[in-house]
């Protein structure tokens, strides 16, 4: 079975005052042919917020790379590269 | 307040048909040594009748949550009152008073009203009464008190004449519903639903005394309702832990929790799934509130993000006038659920997340401690809950 490429998008309270709460609707973004090939998934921001260096709000990590300042076209440009469409 | 069991009071009430006030008002206050409910009744219409209904309920109120004796208290209210001619036996304000202390002797003065009922298990429950006619102005005015010791489960209804009037000269009722009436309808719907709450249950008392008057309401009518039950107790787990060694701590005492547990953090909800051991699942979902999404956690009714949603709850909370709140949303939700139990515990990590201090950020993001202090405030004094808080 394929593995399907991790989505992960924080839904911790500073990434969703500071755009996260766009970035729920991201399905609606992702071209239709490659919907199937990733999986959507929310988590907490924990890892991120005690640290000196953190990414700024919102995250999303698109498998291994994590997108600071995440928005909606900077996500599906960075979901398109791991697919290889881009 | 009461160890054993939770003493829900509370009641309903239906307008004369053309009234814009009532003359009946029931008033209710837990004190440090006790819980009272005083009904009173103005007798007649008018904002007359209110006020003095209102200055009688009150008195009744503070003089019963300060002082032991209730015979001293309806003296002085009788006393207060009986002013003029037209305060006789047939014609003057009525109350009722019922007090409940911390080692559960309930204690009733009644003046005028119908005779409360005492329901214990599917009956009325008889108690001895003394009766006392005081002497003023040269009247005799007859004064009920009566005491017995309450068990879980008992039910106390108290109501105003409008009640037992109701029906009167109708084909159906040509006497009036009658107290009678009232224990039958009582009875038999706690036959067919015995854990009914309280507020239900006068609300059924006082729907039958609408229904006896064809709809058309000819008396203030008036139901009080005090229910004696089991706790239903719900914890608010929010905020990690000031120290990280009491992440277990918190876990445990969430794990341990006899009751609903709703969990509100996305650290605290993360350190509640890592130290339990159970997977937290992140259901990415648009909610009708705005807010951040829910999550699922074995074990726990609701797990929710922190300080936004306590906030949305707490303006919720602040702005509906009764407990019967709409909506689906995870605000909605969570005040819900608040609000069916009668102890709310709340456990608060007081770990300051530095990042949400940032001025840059919206107002909504408060240092949790004061929400929550708001939150319960609003939950204790405006919903009558029994709150706990524990800091960690």
């Amino acid at each position: 079975m394929e593995r399907k490429l991790v989505v992960k998008i924080c839904t911790g309270t500073l990434c969703y005052v500071t755009g996260g709460a766009e970035l729920q609707s991201i399905d609606e973004h992702i071209p239709e042919h490659i919907l199937d090939q990733i999986d959507i998934i929310g988590s907490t921001c924990a890892d991120h917020e005690e640290t000196e260096d953190r990414p700024q709000p919102p995250i999303v990590k698109v498998g291994d790379v994590i997108i600071p300042e995440a928005t909606i076209e900077k996500v599906v440009t960075a979901i398109k590269a791991a697919l290889g469409e881009a | 307040m009461n160890n054993d069991f939770f003493i829900e009071i509370d009641y309903r009430l239906f307008h004369e048909l053309g009234s814009v006030i009532s003359s009946d008002v029931c008033l209710n206050k837990r004190g440090e040594d006790r819980s009272v409910m005083v009904l009173s009744d103005g007798a007649g219409r008018g904002i007359q009748t209110n006020v003095i209904a209102s200055m009688i309920a009150s008195m009744a109120l503070n003089y019963t949550l300060t002082a032991d004796n209730l015979l001293r208290a309806t003296r002085r209210i009788i006393e207060t009152f009986a002013v003029n001619d037209k305060f006789t036996n047939t014609n003057h304000p009525s109350f009722t008073i019922v007090s409940i202390d911390n080692d559960n002797k309930v204690k009733i003065a009644e003046f005028g009203n119908p005779d409360l009922i005492i329901i214990r298990d599917g009956k009325e429950l008889k108690i001895n009464k003394k009766r006392y006619s005081l002497n003023h102005n040269k009247r005799r005015l007859n004064v009920v008190i009566s005491e017995y010791n309450a068990l879980c489960e008992d039910r106390i209804l108290a109501f105003t004449d409008g009640i037992t009037k109701s029906g009167y000269a109708t084909y159906r009722l040509p006497t009036g519903w009658g107290r009678s009436g009232v224990i039958k309808l009582v009875t038999n719907t706690l036959k067919q639903t015995p854990y009914i709450s309280g507020v239900e249950l006068a609300q059924t008392v006082v729907n039958n005394a609408e229904m006896n008057d064809l709809f058309v309401v000819r008396n203030d009518m008036c139901c009080s309702s005090i229910y004696l039950r089991k706790p239903r107790k719900v914890l608010v787990c929010t905020g990690p832990p000031f120290k990280e060694q009491d992440d277990k701590v918190m876990a445990n005492i969430v794990n341990d929790y006899d009751g609903n547990v709703i969990v509100s953090g996305g650290t605290t909800s993360q350190i509640i799934s890592r130290e339990l051991g159970r997977e937290q699942t992140i259901i990415m979902k648009r909610d009708s509130s705005g807010l951040p999404p829910i999550s699922k956690i074995d074990g726990l009714s609701m797990v929710t993000e922190g300080v936004l949603t306590l906030n949305k709850v707490k303006h919720l909370l602040e702005s509906i006038k009764n407990t019967n709140i709409k909506g689906t949303g995870i605000d909605a939700n969570f005040a819900r659920m608040l609000l069916e139990h009668d102890v709310v515990d709340f456990l608060v990590g007081n770990k300051i997340n530095a990042s949400h201090q940032d001025p840059r950020l919206p107002v909504e993001l408060e240092l949790r401690r004061n929400v929550v202090k708001d939150l319960a405030r609003i939950l204790e004094f405006k919903f009558m809950k029994q709150i706990n808080i524990t800091f960690i």
